[in-house]
C-alpha cells in the first residue's frame, strides 16, 4: 500500500483538482450563462478525453469518474449519467491513443469531437425515452456539439504540458 | 504753430508719449500675462486635480445611492404584488425564496431554490411568481434546498384552463391524458425556443407550448 502511494505524484494529482474544479466552475458558471442559438456548450466531455488520452487507461477515468459524480450533482435531471458517460469517454480516448492515433492536436480535436457527440446523442436518447421525437432534437444535438469544439481546444493544452513532465 | 504749441502744448507731449509707450506696455503685459498663466499651471494645476478627483468621488456615491434607490422600490413592489396575492389567496400557504442556481442541460429547465424541507416544503409543491403566473413544480427536495422543474421541462406535465371559454386541457404527451372538454376554440400559449410541447384538447392537438 505504501509503494501505491509512492508512486503517486501528490503535486500532479493536485494540478489535476484544481483544473476539474476550473473545468467544472466554467461549466456551471461561465458556459451556463452563454447560449449562442439558445444552446449551451459541453465542455466535460472534452476534458474527460484529454485526460484519458495523456494520463492513460487507469487515471484518466479515475479522473472522470470523480469529475462526473460532480457534474452531476449540477445536472439536475441526471443521477448517475456523466458518472458513467465520462469515464468510459475517457477510457475509450485512452484506447485509441494508445493504439490508433497519436497525442497532437488534430487527432485530439477528432476525439472531443466524438466524444462530444456521443454525449449530445446519449442527453437525447434519455430525453426522448420520456418524450416524443422532434427534429428540433438533432437540431440541438448539432448545434450542442459544434458550439462545443471551441472550448473543447482549451481542454487539450494543460493535459498535453503536464504528461511532459 | 508756437501759437498752438503753447495753447496745446502739454496735451501734445503726453498724447506722443502715449504713442511711444503703447506698444511697449502692450509687450509687458503679454509677457505678465505669459507668467501668470505659467504659475497658475504650475501651482494650480494639482488642486483642481484634487477637486476633481472629489466631485468625481461624490458623483459615484450619489450614483450608488439612486441604484440602491431603485433596487429598494422594486423589491418594495414585488413585495406589495406578493401581499396582495397572499390576500387573494389565503387557502396557499407561501414561502418566498430565491433562485441560487440554473441547471446547465440543453435538455432540461430546472433552477435551484434557497429553501426546502426545514420551511415547510413539500415534493410536487407548486412554485409561481409574484403575479400568481406558475413556474414549475418541486421535483427534488432537500433539507435547504430545493429542485423545481418549470413547466417547459420535457418531464413536466400540468394541466391547464385554454383561453375565456372555460375549455381544459392537458399539457399531456398523449391524448389519452386529457380529461375534460366543454367548448371549442384556439388556445393562446405564445413562447420561443427550440423545446416545445403539443396541446392536446378532446384527443385532437390544438397547438404547442413553447
Amino acid at each position: 500500500m505504501g509503494e501505491f502511494f509512492e508512486k503517486i505524484d501528490l503535486n500532479k494529482v493536485l494540478r489535476y483538482l484544481v483544473f476539474m474544479f476550473l473545468c467544472l466552475m466554467a461549466q456551471n458558471m461561465v458556459f451556463g450563462h452563454i447560449r449562442p442559438f439558445g444552446v449551451r456548450p459541453m465542455l466535460l466531455p472534452a476534458v474527460a478525453a484529454a485526460v484519458g488520452m495523456f494520463e492513460g487507461a487507469t487515471w484518466g477515468p479515475l479522473f472522470s469518474l470523480l469529475m462526473g459524480y460532480f457534474a452531476d450533482m449540477s445536472f439536475v435531471e441526471h443521477r448517475v449519467f456523466f458518472l458513467l458517460l465520462l469515464p468510459a469517454l475517457s477510457l475509450f480516448s485512452a484506447f485509441m491513443s494508445q493504439f490508433f492515433i497519436n497525442r497532437r492536436f488534430f487527432a485530439f480535436m477528432g476525439v472531443a469531437f466524438l466524444a462530444e457527440l456521443i454525449t449530445a446523442l446519449m442527453q437525447m436518447l434519455k430525453t426522448l425515452a420520456g418524450d416524443a421525437w422532434s427534429t428540433d432534437m438533432l437540431v440541438v444535438v448539432a448545434l450542442q456539439t459544434a458550439l462545443s469544439m471551441p472550448p473543447a481546444a482549451l481542454a487539450y493544452f494543460l493535459p498535453e504540458r503536464w504528461s511532459r513532465e | 504753430m508756437k501759437e498752438y504749441l503753447r495753447k496745446n502744448g502739454i496735451r501734445v507731449g503726453m498724447n506722443v508719449s502715449g504713442i511711444l509707450k503703447a506698444p511697449i506696455q502692450k509687450v509687458l503685459s503679454s509677457a505678465v500675462n505669459w507668467f501668470d498663466s505659467m504659475y497658475g499651471y504650475l501651482y494650480e494645476y494639482d488642486s483642481l486635480m484634487a477637486e476633481n478627483e472629489s466631485l468625481r468621488s461624490q458623483l459615484a456615491d450619489a450614483q450608488k445611492s439612486a441604484r440602491d434607490g431603485i433596487e429598494a422600490s422594486e423589491e418594495n413592489n414585488r413585495l406589495r404584488k406578493l401581499l396582495d396575492l397572499r390576500e387573494k389567496h389565503t387557502d396557499y400557504v407561501m414561502e418566498s425564496c430565491k433562485v441560487v442556481l440554473w441547471s446547465s442541460s440543453n435538455w432540461s429547465s430546472a433552477f435551484t431554490i434557497s429553501k426546502g424541507s426545514t420551511s415547510g416544503i413539500e415534493l410536487g409543491d407548486a412554485v409561481i411568481t409574484e403575479y400568481g403566473a406558475v413556474v414549475g413544480q418541486i421535483t427534488e427536495l432537500g433539507s435547504t434546498w430545493a429542485t423545481v422543474s418549470t413547466v417547459i421541462d420535457v418531464d413536466m406535465s400540468v394541466g391547464a384552463f385554454v383561453g375565456a371559454t372555460g375549455r381544459r386541457a392537458d399539457r399531456g404527451r398523449r391524448p389519452d391524458r386529457i380529461r375534460h372538454c366543454r367548448a371549442a376554440g384556439q388556445p393562446r400559449f405564445a413562447g420561443a425556443g427550440l423545446r416545445y410541447k403539443e396541446l392536446y384538447c378532446c384527443g385532437v392537438s390544438r397547438g404547442r407550448i413553447f
